[in-house]
């Protein structure tokens, strides 16, 4: 009850409403993202987003260089977070829907299959590896790897696909943006 | 100048024979480019978003026009004036949405 109460004090204005509605419905988000989506100022959103923090309405990961932003109160992801906020990057998450639908695959088929090269995929597949998301497995001289819990990728990669659309829309956005400055 | 045009004429018959298929593909991608530009417009409600979206759309029903008129009444129904009356509408709009700020 008294969390209740604090939360609704917390978003009592209109623009930590509106902050925190954003968040809500696109865990993940990191601050650019935030701030282009709500066309606020950045030391505006740094306040309100450290204030949310503060008040335990929204929690705040980092991931390399990006920070990004989950609701508390949202779905309670656990892993799924990471997960997700893994797949938000368009190279790694292309490396995890060709993984689905193969069996297993090794370093060059994947990188034939994507166009990149192999030293690329070999650096994202670490990652992915370290993550915890594809396990690695030796046959003879090959390396092949496959996706660990592959339910859990699809659900993840189902249940946010609207936010890759929102990806699409953003750099559509972003490109308008830039126009004429 | 006249081997010039000797040179693209083989051009403008492969596209006449790959007429249909072309016109088909780009009203297709002509309809995806709009919902992402509406969708644009719809997240952040901005007179330069409004300016492309409106454009696209209008470069969407163009080419619906020319689809059909394939297969109606090949060049008599969307006429190359019309064609540019339209296309003048749209490079307008864009230019709108270039200078807005």
């Amino acid at each position: 009850m008294e969390d209740y109460s604090g939360k609704q004090e917390a978003l009592f204005l209109d623009t930590r409403q509106r902050i925190y509605n954003l968040i809500e419905q696109n865990p993940g988000l990191h601050f650019r993202e935030v701030q282009r989506r709500t066309g606020l100022a950045v030391g505006s959103l740094q306040y309100h987003l450290g204030y949310l923090a503060k008040k335990q309405i929204i929690r705040i990961e980092k991931n390399g260089k990006f920070t990004r932003y989950y609701s508390v109160a949202g779905p309670q992801l656990g892993e799924a977070q990471s997960t997700m906020s893994l797949l938000r990057q368009e190279s790694l998450r292309k490396i995890m829907i060709f993984l689905l639908t193969k069996k297993r695959a090794n370093n060059t088929r994947i990188a034939e299959a994507l166009g990149l090269s192999p030293s690329t995929i070999s650096w994202h597949l670490d990652k992915l590896v370290k993550a915890g998301l594809i396990e690695k497995k030796r046959k003879g001289r090959k390396i092949f790897y496959k996706v660990i819990n592959s339910e859990q990728v699809a659900s993840i990669l189902r249940e946010y696909k609207k936010s890759f659309f929102d990806e699409l829309v953003d750099n559509f956005v972003d490109v308008w943006d830039n126009v004429g400055k | 100048m006249e081997n010039f045009w000797d040179f693209l004429r083989p051009l403008t018959g492969i596209a006449e024979v790959l007429s249909l298929p072309v016109v088909l593909l780009v009203f297709i991608i002509s309809i995806i480019i709009f919902a992402i530009a509406l969708a644009a417009y719809m997240r952040k409600k901005s007179a330069r978003l409004l300016f492309v979206a409106a454009a696209f759309f209008i470069f969407m029903a163009k080419w619906l026009l020319q689809l059909i008129d394939q297969f109606i009444s090949p060049g008599l129904f969307f006429s190359i004036p019309a064609q540019g009356i339209v296309e003048l509408i749209i490079m307008v709009l864009l230019l709108l949405a270039i200078l807005k700020k």
